[in-house]
């Protein structure tokens, strides 16, 4: 395999990016956040309401992206085994043994679909598979193929018969990407889509999965020491009881980012400078990464559910405070 | 490292273009904030007293500006700021910060983010992406401040300013006359006891018009000099004791009577010199002559003395004394003369000595006057006000003796003008009521002992006083060069009448 390089990326995620583009109308921001999450690897969480393209997505980066994909639908009734696999009685030969039948998990991409559905215990599940690459059934440990990637997808909390995620699952998700409901020129597009004979074929971009397999490269982008500091005063913001914290963190903010919020923004802002065309990490970037590697980290009180304050405006005001002057 | 000089050669023409935004920016603000603090104390100026306002509020506008470029260059970005303001200005997304960091850093991302950044570098130019300009609120201020401290200069100070500042400037010469007395003083025959009641009112009237220089009321600062000189000039004149002026003219009309004379003519020139030593010999020689004088001398004597004993009653015991001394030689009781001719001696040598002391004193008193009235006039508002105000401003260095010269010319005999220290005061009066006198250190400095020509005349640098203040002094001079000159006996009478009549109807 060739020595990767800047231009490399480059090109791999811009014939991802085409590719998914066949198939996914609009979406161009959730689809440059997904990618970047991916090229950085870590796990997604798409929040939006049914049937914006969310499984659609995942799907088509799993065509592209030639990688081994499985899909669990998350419902109440889900158990942890139905995930992560279980061990079986079998009779071969007259020899009755235990034999492990891996779940879906064992996969390069795992669509956990509406994962708000499940029992916290089940989506619990899913939280040594997401940070340590292994599942554990019994007594043994068994790792996942590499590289793997929980794309996990939610409908908003406030929907009835839903289990909002728990904090540390939440933490274990590099970006949480809000899915914005299409424009009148997407809805058209998506219609035109609908109306065609064939649904279209998406190809394999090998040179896509070579970026994914190479994260050394990617923590190699330098990142200048204000960038640095910047980014560690925005996770210090984000707590109510630093002293650096805005206003709007000091009365709407419960608790704020941990240390995996500062590896994601510092991550992500690597991977969007090489696809903005640039060899190092600026201001900008981290910017752009800020709401989606913030907002799912930084619980509000009451207050803010009160003041209707989302997340992404917290994490605006701390971006603002953090800023280099 | 000759990788990072790369990217910090680069960046040294930015540097330069930062600072010099950085200077003009500044100068800018001090130009505003030296305007401002000018305009400032010109406000003062025209509230209260501040003879230094020019001096100060240009003081002010340069330290401004001056300290805006110190500043400026004190807190010009260093390299590192520069690459960060660089990126910021032209959008370079940080590269040129990060090429500077990582400059040493050799692997293949390193080596390409810094040919992008040192490339993108390159595209522009310091002096068309950087061009000098001044955020408009500072200009707004710089010119708005500019602007106010022009006015300020420009509008007129109040009258009771000038007033003030010509208070001030009197004080300040009644200061000077106050030292001017305190040396004369120290010149007359003072006992140890009277030169320190001496000093001590002298110090004391110095510490008084201190006080009342910084007075913030004209009114109030003229009468506090004007109490102060009160209590000064009593402190003086009790010096003198009782009965100095009568004594001091008892001793003039003896001189006068006595010069020229063969038996008592020594005697007649030291009281003339003003000199008790001398005048004391003379008398104690002549006792001694008396038992070797023919008998018509002696009577002769004896006439003169008895003469003289009722010329020098102002001094009763010098004229008891030569009374007593002329009777005893009239009856032929030559030691009892004698005796009372050693006695008349030294009461004369006594007498002269407190007249020395009295005209010193009168002297002293005399400039403390003139200084009271000085002050007076300017709190009553008769002064100079063109002075005044360039006094008030701190203009008047350097033009105070040239205005007030020619100011006295244009004025005859009643503006003869008192150029103060450089200061340039003038004043004018009635003729008919007031004398210009030339007083050494009353009349400020380049002013002593010039004499002006002009289309007048010619007049003497000086003030004007009442006749009544001189009267004592132009006496008791006129007296001394009677006595002591060949004038003509006809004329020393008349000119002796004509003080007598005026001291008399005094």
């Amino acid at each position: 395999m060739a020595e990767l390089t800047a231009e490399r990326v480059v090109e791999g995620v811009r014939a991802l990016e085409n590719q998914v583009a066949r198939a996914v109308v609009g979406q161009r921001e959730v689809v440059r956040q997904t990618v970047i999450a991916l090229v950085a690897g870590g796990h997604v969480l798409l929040e939006g309401v049914p049937g914006l393209g969310k499984t659609l997505l995942v799907r088509t980066l799993a065509d592209a992206l030639g990688l081994r994909f499985n899909r669990v639908q998350f419902t109440p009734d889900l158990m942890p085994a139905d995930i992560t696999g279980t061990n079986l009685l079998v009779d071969e030969g007259g020899t009755r043994s235990f034999k492990f039948m891996p779940g879906p998990v064992f996969a390069n991409l795992l669509l956990a679909d509406e994962i708000n559905r499940a029992t916290p215990k089940t989506q619990s599940s899913l939280l040594e598979a997401m940070q340590e690459r292994q599942v554990t059934v019994g007594e043994a440990t068994r790792k996942l193929p590499a590289p793997f990637f929980v794309l996990a997808t939610q409908n908003p909390v406030e929907q009835e018969g839903t289990y909002p995620l728990p904090e540390a699952q939440l933490d274990r998700f590099f970006f949480k990407i809000l899915v914005p409901f299409p424009t009148a020129d997407e809805l058209t597009k998506i219609l035109d889509l609908t109306l065609r004979p064939a649904w279209p074929q998406i190809e394999h971009v090998p040179e896509a999965a070579e970026v994914l397999g190479n994260p050394a490269f990617i923590r190699s982008v330098p990142v200048a020491s204000h960038l640095k500091e910047m980014a560690v005063q925005m996770v210090l913001a984000s707590h109510p009881d630093q002293p650096g914290a805005p206003d709007m963190v000091r009365q709407y903010v419960r608790f704020g980012c941990s240390p995996r919020a500062l590896q994601a923004l510092v991550l992500a802002s690597q991977v969007r400078a090489l696809l903005e065309g640039r060899f190092n990490v600026a201001q900008e970037d981290l910017e752009a990464v800020a709401r989606p590697a913030m907002r799912h980290r930084i619980g509000l009180n009451f207050e803010a559910q009160a003041d209707a304050v989302a997340a992404d405006h917290v994490v605006d005001a701390i971006v603002k405070a953090a800023a280099p002057k | 490292m000759e990788r990072k000089l790369d990217v910090r050669m680069a960046l040294v023409p930015w540097r330069q273009r930062l600072t010099l935004l950085g200077v003009v920016r500044w100068l800018v603000i001090g130009l505003a904030a030296g305007a401002l603090l000018a305009a400032l104390v010109w406000g003062w100026a025209h509230l209260f007293l501040l003879p230094s306002a020019a001096v100060v509020s240009v003081v002010a506008l340069v330290f401004g500006l001056l300290f805006a470029v110190v500043w400026a260059l004190w807190t010009r970005p260093g390299v590192v700021m520069t690459a960060r303001r660089v990126d910021r200005t032209l959008g370079l997304g940080d590269r040129i910060s990060t090429a500077l960091e990582f400059a040493t850093d050799d692997g293949p991302l390193m080596r390409s983010q810094r040919q992008d950044a040192l490339g993108r570098l390159g595209q522009f130019q310091p002096a068309r992406s950087l061009p000098v300009k001044v955020e408009r609120k500072w200009l707004i201020s710089a010119a708005v401040c500019v602007a106010l401290a022009v006015a300020a200069a420009l509008i007129p100070l109040p009258d009771r300013v000038l007033r003030q500042a010509a208070v001030r400037t009197e004080i300040e010469q009644a200061k000077e006359a106050a030292a001017e007395a305190e040396k004369q003083m120290e010149k007359a025959p003072l006992t140890e006891e009277q030169r320190e009641a001496m000093k001590q009112a002298l110090a004391e009237l110095q510490r008084e018009l201190a006080a009342a220089q910084s007075e913030f009321d004209p009114e109030e600062a003229a009468k506090k000099v004007q109490e102060a000189l009160a209590k000064a000039e009593d402190s003086l004149a009790s010096l003198a004791g009782p009965g100095a002026e009568a004594r001091t003219r008892a001793l003039a009309g003896l001189a006068q009577q006595l010069g020229g004379d063969a038996q008592l003519g020594q005697l007649g020139e030291a009281l003339a010199e003003q000199d008790p030593a001398k005048a004391q010999e003379a008398l104690e020689k002549l006792a001694e002559q008396l038992d070797e004088m023919p008998a018509g001398e002696r009577a002769e004597l004896a006439k003169k003395l008895q003469r003289a004993g009722q010329m020098a009653k102002g001094d009763p015991g010098l004229a008891q004394a030569l009374t007593q001394a002329g009777q005893d030689l009239a009856v032929g009781d030559l030691s009892a003369a004698a005796e009372n001719l050693s006695a008349a001696a030294q009461a004369t040598a006594s007498a002269q000595t407190q007249a020395n002391v009295a005209g010193a004193v009168t002297q002293a008193v005399g400039q403390l006057s003139q200084a009271g009235e000085g002050v007076q006039q300017a709190a009553s508002g008769e002064f100079d006000r063109e002075a005044a105000r360039q006094v008030a401003q701190g203009q008047g260095q350097g033009q105070g003796q040239g205005q007030g010269q020619g100011q006295g010319q244009g004025q005859g005999t009643g503006g003869t003008g008192m150029s103060s220290g450089g200061k340039g005061t003038d004043w004018t009066g009635d003729p008919a009521q007031f004398e210009t006198v030339f007083t050494p250190g009353q009349i400020g400095q380049g002013s002593q002992g010039e004499v002006t020509s002009g289309p007048q005349g010619v007049s003497l640098g000086g003030r004007q006083l009442p006749y009544q203040q001189v009267l004592g002094q132009y006496a008791q001079t006129a007296r001394e060069h009677l006595s002591a000159s060949q004038v003509p006996e006809e004329l020393k009478s008349v000119v002796e009448q004509y003080f007598s009549d005026l001291e008399g109807g005094q």
